[in-house]
């Protein structure tokens, strides 16, 4: 499959997420600054849904090695459980597995606090914007 | 006093009062003609009086009387006017006017009218005189006069008011003697007269008020009982009427009687349809169709007792509606023994001389016995076809009250029940191990159990409850979401939430709830579960955090282990091109030297046949042609320049190889020229940049430094042959072109090698330096080179190594190393 057939499939599944999880909806685009795969996640991660979007993400890192890295826009994320931090974390192993630069992007603060709770903010390489380069 | 007593009175005061007037109007009549009138409206009078001719001219509406007094001889007119006073209200207004406050009005007013010298005078008749003010004045003379109104009828007929000014003497006349008799005779009329009703009113009136109340108590629906014997015409009619009376009031009774039992029976069937067709709330139907027999019967001083068909009294009403009990099995034998049937009775706690007991059947089953007792008699047979009627009647209502109460049994099984559920589900709800909680539709804490208490670190309920559950979440956002979840679905399953406890620390949860909600759908209440789920969150925060460190070792552990295999690698190929060096060295050595010794003795041969020549021309010059000497000889001198020229480089190439191996210095620092540094590496990468790039050196001519030269100079192979591979990979026409920079920048010394090729990426800049991060082909890179390379520079030498954009539009590698040795950093991982 070329990467364009592959990223066209990514973009199908990411639009219908939605339809199959109510409650959250993904969102993609590429970046140029930086060079990325972006994936915005609007609504809540929670255990019903975390899964899928776990394996879903997992499919877009080689397209995102492709293109630069992945980044995971959580501007509208509104509630994420523990369940749904873990997915980030699985996501950011595998990242790093395949080389693919990842970064969480936009978080809220409700989401922050659990993440913190949780101990899983010196994981992950947060901005809160694209200008990633120091 | 009664309202027909005083009209007996008014009957005879009148007509006593109706004589006396017309007594005394006889005697004015007959003294005095025509009664006086009193003015209403204007009315204009005239009559010789005493002073002359007197006009009055009165206008009561305006209050004013106008008065003109003509002198007796027909002289002058005089006139005045005057406000007209009345303090004795009695409406005669020129009396008014002289009695004034001053008593003086008139002659005050004008004193020409005062009568001087007015000859006496005599009234020829008078009717009222004011005795209580007689009005004293003077006249001119000073004489004490009185004055009096009068009201007087001239001869004519025509009544006026006459100003009457007179000595005293003449008006101090009282009554006549013919007045005084007519008075007393008004009196004696009177007297008469009341007499007259009394004996009305106790002889004629008083029987006829007997008959009219004994009508008016008729009309109302009773029975009057009147006085006889009474005598005379009217008591005869009243002993007639008290005879008819007695008879209807005999039909009367036989009426009501026939009306009340059918009434009852009415009553009773009405009862039992309303009990049986509100079957949902017979009980009060059925207690009130036994009350409305009882209270039948309560005038018999009768009892009324209702037993089911196991003889367990339901209903027990006496006379006076105070509970008896019974004995049950006397109850149960007087039912066994007769259908219907009647005998003495005590098992109520009273003895009864007659009972009555009726069993109630449906079908075969006897469901109840309804037993009647009173003290006075037996029962009579009307009485006895009417309870069996009413029994008949009341049948039904037994058959459905016999299976209300199955059903009562059956209700009060279920209560209990529910009873024990409810205890159930309140043990449920306060032992639980979990928090259980509801909410109002405000989301407002209704109610709360003792786990829930403990999860938010209280131990008073009224701390917690009225007061908002967003108060004890750690993010009011996350509640919302959860509330949102409720109102579209009407519930949330394993909604994970962070409570805030009082102290303010945080509690993992897992929250299940779901919504009450009314008919319009609108939410009454929201019932949860909530899961302290703390120690799962530890475990599964643990576990990841291991899975990080692992995974961070591990990697570290693959980097380690890669940076001793290319450390290794790059060591043997260093201990390798050291060894090729060595051995090139040794055989290039007696190569050079053998080479030096042929060169010296060609020397020797070239001048031994130089001297050959010059002894023996002739067969040198055969001799050199023959074998083309001459050209040898002259050959013999290029070809060992040519291969001083390759021992050179031979030898150069070998003393690049170990400097760039430095194996005696690997791992140690020591002097170390940068710029040499570069240059040998040139020489060893020269294959992989030759072809795709022009190298050009702007070396700063730097000092040497405290360094490991074969580190730094591993470094800069990685750099420069990364530079050539991003060239080569840009398929360009021509090649590229790599500059290297030197120069010392206080107390470091720069070299900075930038290239034209295709950059590096931001977002890859953050992870270049990564271990095994590598765009390269499988297989053609490892991932390491700049690992490595930013390990030697920064965490060895204390330098520092970045990545940037050439000015040429490719990529810059910036190496910063101190001049002097520092302390090594400790890796950072």
């Amino acid at each position: 499959m070329t990467n364009g057939a592959a990223e066209g499939d990514f973009i199908r599944k990411l639009e219908s997420f939605g339809e199959t999880y109510p409650g959250i909806r993904l969102s993609y685009r590429k970046s140029n600054s930086p060079s990325a795969v972006v994936i915005s996640i609007d609504g809540s991660l929670d255990s019903n849904n975390s899964d899928a979007f776990r394996k879903l993400a997992l499919e877009v890192l080689g397209l995102a090695k492709n293109e630069g890295g992945l980044i995971l826009n959580l501007a509208g994320l509104r509630y994420a459980s523990s369940t749904g931090l873990g997915s980030f974390t699985a996501i950011l192993l595998e990242a790093r597995r395949h080389q693919v630069p990842f970064f969480l992007c936009h978080i809220q603060p409700s989401v922050l606090s659990v993440l913190d709770l949780l101990g899983f903010t010196s994981f992950f390489d947060c901005i809160n914007d694209f200008e990633v380069f120091p | 006093m009664r309202r027909g007593l005083r009209t007996e009175i008014r009957l005879v005061g009148a007509v006593a009062v109706l004589v006396s007037a017309i007594l005394i109007a006889w005697s004015y009549i007959e003294y005095h003609g025509f009664p006086p009138l009193s003015y209403r409206g204007r009315r204009d009078v005239a009559r010789e009086g005493l002073f002359g001719k007197i006009e009055l001219s009165v206008h009561s509406k305006q209050d004013l009387i106008n008065i003109r007094v003509h002198s007796a001889g027909g002289g002058d007119t005089k006139s005045a006017k005057f406000l007209i006073e009345d303090p004795l209200d009695d409406h005669i207004g020129l009396r008014s006017l002289v009695v004034s406050p001053d008593g003086l009005t008139l002659f005050s007013a004008d004193p020409e009218h005062y009568p001087v010298g007015a000859p006496a005078l005599t009234p020829a008749v008078w009717l009222r005189l004011d005795p209580k003010k007689p009005i004293e004045a003077k006249d001119r003379d000073g004489n004490r006069i009185f004055v009096r109104i009068l009201v007087v009828v001239s001869p004519s007929g025509e009544p006026i008011n006459m100003l009457i000014i007179a000595p005293y003497e003449i008006l101090g006349k009282t009554l006549s003697s013919d007045q005084s008799a007519m008075i007393v005779l008004s009196l004696s009329f009177l007297v008469l007269g009341i007499l007259l009703a009394w004996w009305l009113a106790h002889d004629i009136v008083s029987p006829l008020k007997s008959l009219r109340r004994a009508v008016a108590a008729y009309s109302a629906g009773e029975i009057p009982k009147l006085p006889r014997n009474v005598g005379g015409d009217i008591g005869l009619i009243l002993d007639a009427f008290a005879d008819l009376m007695s008879q209807v009031g005999s039909w009367r009774y036989e009426l009501e009687k026939e009306v009340k039992s059918r009434t009852l029976e009415l009553t009773i069937r009405g009862a039992v349809d309303h009990a049986l067709a509100n079957s949902n709330d017979d009980d009060v139907a059925y207690c009130a169709a036994l009350e409305t027999i009882v209270d039948h019967l309560e005038e018999a001083n009768g009892l009324f007792s209702w037993y089911d068909g196991r003889g367990k009294p339901c209903v027990v009403i006496a006379g006076s509606s105070s509970l008896i009990h019974p004995n049950p099995t006397e109850v149960a034998l007087i039912a066994a023994a007769a259908e219907y049937g009647e005998g003495r009775f005590n098992g109520l706690g009273i003895e009864l001389r007659h009972a009555l007991a009726a069993g109630l059947t449906a079908g075969d089953e006897l469901i109840g016995t309804v037993i009647l007792g009173r003290y006075d008699r037996s029962f009579l047979p009307d009485e006895k076809k009417f309870i069996k009627k009413v029994l008949g009647d009341f049948t039904p209502l037994v058959q459905e009250r016999v299976k209300r109460a199955r059903q009562e049994v059956i209700r009060i099984d279920a209560e209990h029940s529910l009873r024990r559920s409810e205890q159930r589900l309140r043990t449920f709800f306060e032992e639980s191990r979990d928090m259980i909680y509801t909410v109002n539709a405000d989301d407002v804490i209704a109610s709360i159990n003792a786990a829930g208490l403990a999860l938010l670190g209280s131990t008073d309920r009224f701390e917690v409850l009225g007061r908002k559950f967003s108060d004890f979440v750690l993010s009011i956002q996350d509640r919302d979401v959860c509330l949102e979840r409720i109102h579209e679905t009407g519930f949330v399953n394993d909604y994970e939430i962070v409570l805030k406890r009082i102290d303010g620390s945080a509690v993992f949860c897992l929250e299940t709830a779901q919504a009450v909600k009314a008919k319009d759908g609108s939410i009454l209440e929201i019932q949860g579960i909530i899961k302290d789920i703390t120690d799962r969150i530890a475990k599964e925060r643990e576990l990841w955090q291991t899975n990080m460190e692992l995974a961070d070792t591990n990697s570290k552990l693959k980097e380690t282990q890669m940076i001793v295999v290319q450390r290794e690698k790059l060591a043997s190929i260093g201990q390798l091109a050291a060894g090729i060096a060595h051995e090139i060295n040794n055989p290039l050595a007696f190569l050079k030297s053998n080479h030096q010794i042929l060169q010296d003795f060609l020397s020797k041969m070239k001048a031994a046949w130089q001297e050959a020549a010059d002894a023996d021309p002739v067969l040198h010059a055969r001799i050199a042609e023959g074998q083309d000497l001459d050209y040898v000889f002259s050959e013999i001198g290029a070809l060992v320049e040519e291969s001083d020229e390759g021992y050179r480089r031979i030898m150069d190439i070998v003393k690049n190889l170990k400097s760039f191996a430095r194996v005696d210095t690997e791992t140690s620092f020591g002097n170390y020229n940068l710029d040499a540094g570069i240059e040998s590496t040139l020489v060893v990468a020269r294959n992989e940049i030759k072809y795709v790039a022009d190298v050009e050196l702007r070396l700063g001519g730097l000092p040497p430094i405290e360094a490991s030269g074969g580190e730094v100079n591993q470094v800069l192979l990685n750099i420069l042959v990364n530079s050539a591979q991003a060239i080569e990979g840009q398929k360009r026409q021509g090649n590229g072109h790599i500059l290297v920079e030197t120069r010392i920048e206080g107390d470091r010394a720069i070299c900075e090698i930038s290239d034209d090729g295709p950059g590096i990426p931001d977002i890859m800049r953050l992870i270049i330096f990564d271990p095994f991060f590598t765009t390269k082909e499988p297989g053609k890179g490892t991932g390491l080179g700049l690992s490595i390379s930013y390990d030697i520079i920064v965490n060895k030498h204390g330098g520092r190594l970045t990545v940037g954009d050439s000015v040429m539009g490719g990529a810059l590698f910036r190496i910063e190393l101190p001049l002097s040795r520092i302390a090594p950093v400790q890796p950072s991982g």
